[in-house]
């Protein structure tokens, strides 16, 4: 690379008032002794003469002005006509999402059903388990009663138990014999 | 040059807009070569821009923002289509070139300025689409070199480069359109 071409971005910045201090000091030197560096510099600002005479190359029209404020104004008033569509949009898809989602778990018949189901249960099942519990207190009256009429219960286990029962009582519940007892030993 | 942003952003983006609204849209002319295209780019920069508003800090420089919204926009609209960009004849005849209305200038100036516009706008035309765009942003857009190289992405030094020789080549298309300061008509240096 020859010594001017190393030059080319100084004229560059020479031409924009950006070359300053030492280095525009170095480069006036230089063109002060080079024609090559001269000559280029004239067509450099010949051509930027041109391209500002040119200027603007491109008007935009009123109309692209008139529609950009528009838009502007809208967006800063907070209502834009395109995000407004874009908002009912999003609410269609999402309803329609819903829609699909929801139908074939829950058809009217299908809910009707299962709220029949659960008003029943509701219904029967306290029931069942008071009849439950009360066959419980039925058949403990009974199992007192009658180890009253035998006269045997175990002193660690509070239900009572008549003497046919006590081999089971024994084997399930580890009760030794030694443990079992007249109702009178208990209470004495 | 750097356009700081002050509080009342909204009105300080509109004075923006309106000093490089024109520069905006000859990129916008610059990168798609399509008059409506180039409108589309220009509204949707500013839409975008407005809306992007808050998200700027104090010492953002707003006009280099918006050249990089709408190059970033073009590019966008680009790699949707997945395709290179459609080339389409530029019509520069007034009914579809609205031409700048300068009425401190005698009718033979005007005349001379529209030719010259013209000149200048189709010897643009020819150049790369890299040597197009640099020159647009430096000399239309009025962008710094620092400001060019964020646009684009690129050191500072690339954009020197790059500017030196798309205005070598833009030089040689020009030759004999131009003449140098002391009035001699001058060619190509390539």
């Amino acid at each position: 690379m020859s010594r001017c071409e190393e030059r080319a971005s100084d004229i560059l910045l020479y031409l924009d008032n950006a070359l300053t201090g030492q280095k525009l000091e170095d480069f006036r030197a230089h063109l002060a002794v080079c024609s090559d560096c001269r000559e280029r510099l004239e067509e450099e600002l010949a051509l930027s003469s041109l391209l500002r005479e040119a200027r603007p190359l491109y008007l935009a029209p009123q109309a692209l002005r008139a529609r950009v404020a528009a838009a502007a104004t809208e967006q800063a008033s907070g209502f834009s006509p395109a995000a407004d569509r874009s908002r009912k949009t999003r609410m269609q898809t999402l309803t329609r999402w819903w829609r699909d989602v929801t139908q074939p778990a829950f058809s009217w018949k299908l809910l009707a059903a299962m709220t029949l189901v659960v008003v029943l249960s509701l219904v029967f099942i306290p029931g069942a388990v008071e009849r439950v519990r009360a066959m419980d207190y039925v058949k403990a009256a009974t199992e007192i009663h009658r180890s009253y009429s035998h006269g045997l219960v175990c002193r660690k286990n509070p239900i009572p138990l008549s003497a046919a029962d006590l081999p089971v009582c024994a084997e399930r519940q580890s009760c030794l014999l030694a443990d079992w007892r007249t109702p009178g030993e208990l209470q004495g | 040059m750097g356009v700081t942003f002050p509080p009342e952003k909204r009105l300080f983006l509109s004075q923006v807009l309106d000093e490089v609204f024109d520069g905006l849209y000859g990129y916008a002319m610059v990168l798609s070569r399509d008059r409506t295209e180039a409108e589309d780019l220009v509204q949707e920069t500013c839409v975008r821009a407005v809306q992007a508003t808050e998200s700027l800090r104090p010492d953002s420089n707003v006009k280099s923002w918006l050249f990089t919204i709408l190059r970033n926009v073009w590019l966008n609209q680009l790699r949707q289509r997945r395709a290179a960009p459609k080339i389409v004849e530029l019509d520069v005849d007034e009914s579809t070139a609205e031409t700048a209305v300068e009425p401190s200038k005698d009718p033979h100036a005007l005349y001379v300025s529209k030719v010259e516009r013209e000149q200048v706008r189709e010897a643009i035309q020819q150049l790369s689409e890299e040597f197009r765009e640099i020159i647009m942003l430096r000399e239309y857009g009025e962008l710094s070199y620092q400001e060019i190289a964020s646009v684009l992405g690129c050191p500072a030094g690339t954009v020197m480069s790059r500017l030196g020789r798309a205005r070598s080549k833009l030089r040689s298309l020009l030759s004999g359109s131009f003449r140098t300061p002391d009035g001699r008509a001058k060619g190509a240096a390539e």
